[in-house]
């Protein structure tokens, strides 16, 4: 990974995440696509075995600094997601974009319920909205799943630039 | 990585160590990690602010869509007369009412201020990175001016040239509370909690609309937001006989309101299944929280 290519693609994504994600959001709620973790699943999909989970880590600290979640949960969660998917993806995902839309949005709905308890647990939230929000988390999750694969094909147009293979091949 | 020539070969060594340091911020009470992601979010608050520049030319272009047999556009400028004036008339009222009171207040309060401004216009430069929270970011021009609890108000309209082109503090009877200001406010930016964020709690009055002849003047309640764009209120008893329409205000608060201030309307009423002497009212807010762009800090 080239980190430098990398921290400017995460800035990109963080300026356009915090500037743009709500406006184009949908409905009355403005349910917005979390580019993060798009990335986080992209490199994941793509990256080495050893810096996709760091790549993770990072995107998920930089979400924590930028949003009023307790510190840690997201760098934890988008950690843990990144680690799963570099772990499993030799075993069971192949290249179908469907197949990244389904990770995307199994990771999107975990990462963000685990967030939330931990919200609940620190009584940030109280649990009376939690159906609302739970709602809101399903409809971002299946937003950000229906974008990741023009989110790939981005990444990829600087594959080069970012240090990673231009063929999905994965080898120890 | 393949194909790469600077790896870090510590990465996988790293990790683990990061995730414990992660799982460790979650596990220890919040006043020790607020400081350290105060500071390290200084390093991302460059970044969140240059966000203004997408924000700005894409939220002129905007528009909430109608719904119903009109069409979009009547619909759309109905909408805006409708809450326009409702607001006019509802501010103005309040201050009437209020004005013999708070003339006293308000010169004294003029003593103690001097030159310092009342209304703190303020700029709203994007949003949460979080689904969880509707916190939107603010860029202000009024160092040492802020603190945490400032009222926010913002525009009942959307914003449009012919409204930019009016001062903003010149229009203030056609602004609605939107929110309050929260955490540590910075030189330059501070953070704006909207009346849906979920840890958002308000002491409101709720009063009849004037279509309406009731024997109650106004009831007091709680507001609270729920997330995801819903805001209720709750606390209020059923012997009130509170209806869909009537006029959400803010409490006048000598801290930080000078003047009670409308939030918004009632949108609908039904009793608590679980307590049903208290009604569950949700509010919809008069302040455009979809497309806040320009917002006035009120500094009591």
């Amino acid at each position: 990974m080239r980190w430098f290519n990398f921290t400017i693609m995460l800035f990109v994504a963080l300026v356009l995440q915090v500037g743009m994600a709500r406006l184009f959001g949908l409905g009355r709620q403005r349910i917005m696509p979390d580019l993060l973790l798009m990335l986080v699943v992209i490199l994941a999909f793509r990256g080495s075995h050893e810096q996709a989970p760091l790549a993770g880590w990072v995107l998920g600290l930089i979400k924590d600094l930028s949003s009023e979640s307790p510190l840690g949960g997201y760098a934890f969660a988008f950690g843990l997601t990144a680690w799963v998917i570099v772990r499993s993806r030799e075993l069971f995902f192949g290249d179908n974009p469907i197949s990244l839309m389904f990770i995307t949005f199994v990771a999107g709905f975990l990462a963000e319920q685990f967030v939330l308890t931990i919200c609940l647990f620190k009584n940030i939230f109280t649990g009376e909205g939690y159906s609302a929000i739970s709602t809101a988390i399903v409809f971002s999750a299946l937003l950000t799943a229906g974008m990741v694969p023009y989110g790939q094909w981005i990444v990829m147009r600087f594959h080069r630039q970012l240090g990673l293979p231009r063929q999905r091949k994965y080898g120890r | 990585m393949r194909g790469s020539r600077r790896e870090l070969p510590v990465g996988k060594y790293i990790f683990p160590y990061l995730m414990v340091a992660a799982l460790i911020c979650l596990l220890i009470p919040a006043r020790y990690t607020d400081k350290l992601d105060h500071l390290m979010g200084r390093l991302v608050s460059p970044f969140s602010k240059s966000s203004r520049f997408l924000f700005v030319p894409i939220n002129d272009t905007l528009r909430d869509k109608g719904s119903g047999h009109i069409s979009a556009k009547d619909y759309e400028q109905l909408k805006k007369s409708y809450l326009r004036a409702l607001a006019q008339l509802t501010n103005i009222n309040e201050e009437r009412l209020a004005l013999k009171k708070l003339n006293q207040r308000l010169a004294h309060l003029r003593r103690q201020l001097g030159p310092k401004p009342l209304f703190i216009p303020a700029g709203v430069a994007g949003s949460d990175t979080s689904i969880l929270r509707d916190i939107k970011q603010l860029i202000h021009n009024a160092p040492n001016e802020l603190e945490s609890g400032q009222i926010v108000l913002g525009s009942v309209v959307e914003d449009s040239a012919e409204a930019r082109a009016t001062p903003k503090t010149k229009d203030i009877h056609a602004m609605a509370v939107a929110g309050r200001v929260i955490g540590r406010p910075g030189k330059r930016t501070a953070q704006l909690q909207l009346l849906s964020d979920p840890e958002f709690r308000l002491l409101v009055t709720i009063k009849p609309s004037r279509q309406r002849k009731e024997k109650w003047q106004s009831v007091t309640g709680t507001l609270k937001g729920e997330g995801a764009g819903q805001i209720s209120i709750e606390g209020v008893p059923t012997k009130y006989n509170v209806q869909p329409g009537d006029v959400v205000l803010a409490h006048a608060d000598t801290k930080y309101l000078p003047v009670a201030m409308i939030i918004g309307t009632v949108q609908s009423c039904q009793r608590y299944e679980k307590n049903p002497v208290l009604w569950q009212i949700k509010v919809r807010p008069t302040a455009n929280m979809l497309t806040l762009r320009d917002v006035i800090i009120i500094k009591n």
